[in-house]
């Protein structure tokens, strides 16, 4: 700006103008957390910084990260995280889900909508199939063990994190701070809010939030779906296992819900 | 009360007035104390020693079998009845959320004992195959399934079901930032750490002398009449040892392992990385 306040711009046309290379973003998350929504955003936001998403994270953590780049979708704890040389200039968000929603959405994306990966996916989605309900909610509560481990590593380090919950609510606002402000990722205002109402559940799915498609990977789209599902059992056990992280998350006060 | 025998108190008063007498000595209430741990952490050697030297002061542990044939619910001395003052509470198997629903008494100890998770998952896989009183019908399927399973599907069996438990205890203690006593550590230092924490700490309030005689006559080897390392499947005292899980890990359970805990390990301070 100073340079074109005194003309030297067009005095020194030769010398490159100054601009700082921009930060490495990594989107740091768990499975069925909205990871998809925000990987659709990056595409249409940053296409040529995106280095696409490895089901197994090769792309993060057996390659040297490239600085500058956008890496969404990392199903990390701060440790695996952290064993990972990172450019000086980064930055990263955490975003997590309410593990009863998790349970639910992971229960359904394994038993009908999720693109079979692996021979394992596959072995999963008949052995939910053949069990009903609430023993499949029970089967799929083993599955979580991981996306607990990164709330808990991340909680443990207190980190600021980005519910989904909320940015159900104030998509627009959060990610124009954490996408604009935090991460610099150098699209305007304007550009980011039109993106993330084109992302949108209602208008990705063609459906409003709550009605719901269970073959669809954009299932249901809203927040504490879990009380349609949670039976008194599937309850007492989930309590068990992971009422502590609610609490420690902020998702519960106590063990009385 | 030597006041009231040699009449004291009496004659002061006549001389003095009331006011000048002094109050009856109080004797200070010991400290309550709280032991804090998961299971396979070394609980029971503490409980013993806990027995030894202040058995009047105990709250035993008790438990309740709930109706999902899910894990009994641990420690509902603790949590259903209120918290006594000046007592002493062993085996608490409890995460940190699940210990604060609880009101404790002004001035109570705790020390958090925590132990290697793998060595926990080999140690409650021999326990729940073999040497565990049955007390409850998920014990009982368990050791079905695991008597039924080789032993690698056994361990994969008892990660999924059984380990979760222990992982969210140890996840809820760091996330306390209390200080983590690790099992591994008193085994090779029990006099020193043992009275630091139980005497220094927690103000137990028994002779030094008598405490080292305690911790000594509890080791593995003197309980068990075994050295370390030397194994018994169907004791509950097994091995006594640490590190036994790399007699144990295949290739598909350490990978496994790492998938679900490996940063566990890593927070708790057990490994640098997950390349072990």
């Amino acid at each position: 700006m100073v340079r074109n306040l005194i003309g030297l711009n067009r005095l020194l046309p030769w010398v490159p103008r100054f601009k700082s290379a921009p930060p490495t973003v990594f989107h740091i998350t768990h499975y069925k957390a909205g990871s998809q929504w925000i990987h659709r955003l990056f595409l249409a936001l940053a296409p040529d910084r995106i280095v696409a998403p490895d089901a197994f994270h090769h792309q993060f953590l057996d390659q040297p990260v490239v600085p500058g780049k956008v890496y969404p979708t990392l199903y990390l704890t701060r440790e695996q995280f952290r064993s990972v040389a990172l450019p000086r200039n980064h930055r990263k968000f955490v975003v997590i889900r309410d593990l009863r929603d998790t349970l639910v959405s992971l229960y359904f994306s394994q038993l009908k909508s999720h693109p079979i990966l692996f021979k394992g996916m596959e072995q999963q989605r008949q052995t939910l199939a053949a069990l009903g309900p609430e023993e499949g909610l029970l089967a799929a509560m083993h599955e979580l063990v991981f996306a607990a481990q990164v709330q808990w590593s991340w909680t443990v380090a207190r980190e600021p994190v980005v519910k989904y919950e909320d940015l159900l609510q104030n998509d627009e606002d959060i990610l124009a701070d954490v996408l604009l402000r935090r991460c610099q990722l150098g699209v305007g205002r304007e550009v980011l809010r039109d993106t993330v109402r084109a992302n949108r559940f209602e208008a990705f799915s063609g459906r409003k939030p709550g009605d719901e498609d269970v073959t669809s990977h954009q299932r249901k789209g809203i927040a504490g779906d879990w009380r349609n599902h949670f039976t008194p059992r599937v309850t007492e056990v989930f309590k068990r296992r992971y009422g502590s992280v609610l609490i420690a998350t902020g998702y519960e006060k106590d063990f009385k819900w | 009360m030597v006041g009231n025998v040699i009449g004291i108190r009496g004659w002061a008063k006549g001389l003095f007035g009331t006011s000048a007498v002094p109050a009856a000595p109080t004797v200070p209430v010991p400290s309550t104390v709280l032991h804090i741990t998961h299971q396979k952490a070394g609980s029971q050697w503490i409980n013993r020693i806990f027995h030894l030297l202040v058995y009047d002061r105990m709250v035993h542990p008790e438990n309740e079998v709930v109706p999902t044939h899910d894990l009994p619910v641990e420690a509902t001395q603790f949590l259903r009845r209120p918290v006594e003052a000046g007592k002493v509470y062993p085996t608490l198997y409890l995460t940190r959320e699940q210990f604060a629903t609880a009101r404790v008494p002004a001035g109570a100890e705790r020390f958090v004992v925590i132990r290697d998770p793998r060595d926990t998952l080999v140690s409650a896989y021999f326990s729940c195959k073999k040497t565990h009183a049955v007390q409850s019908d998920w014990l009982q399927n368990c050791r079905a399934e695991l008597n039924r399973l080789s032993p690698e599907a056994g361990l994969m069996f008892m990660l999924d079901h059984w380990l979760p438990t222990v992982a969210t205890f140890q996840w809820s203690w760091v996330a306390a930032g209390d200080r983590l006593i690790k099992y591994e550590d008193l085994l090779t230092n029990d006099e020193v750490l043992l009275e630091r924490v139980l005497l220094d700490q927690c103000k137990l309030g028994v002779d030094r002398e008598r405490f080292r005689e305690v911790v000594r006559a509890t080791r593995f080897e003197a309980w068990s009449g075994r050295s370390r390392g030397n194994e018994d499947k169907n004791s509950h005292e097994r091995k006594g040892i640490a590190g036994d899980w790399k007699n144990y890990f295949t290739e598909r359970v350490s990978r496994a392992f790492r998938s679900r805990y490996g940063s566990l390990l890593v927070a708790t301070g057990y490994e640098r990385d997950e390349r072990w």
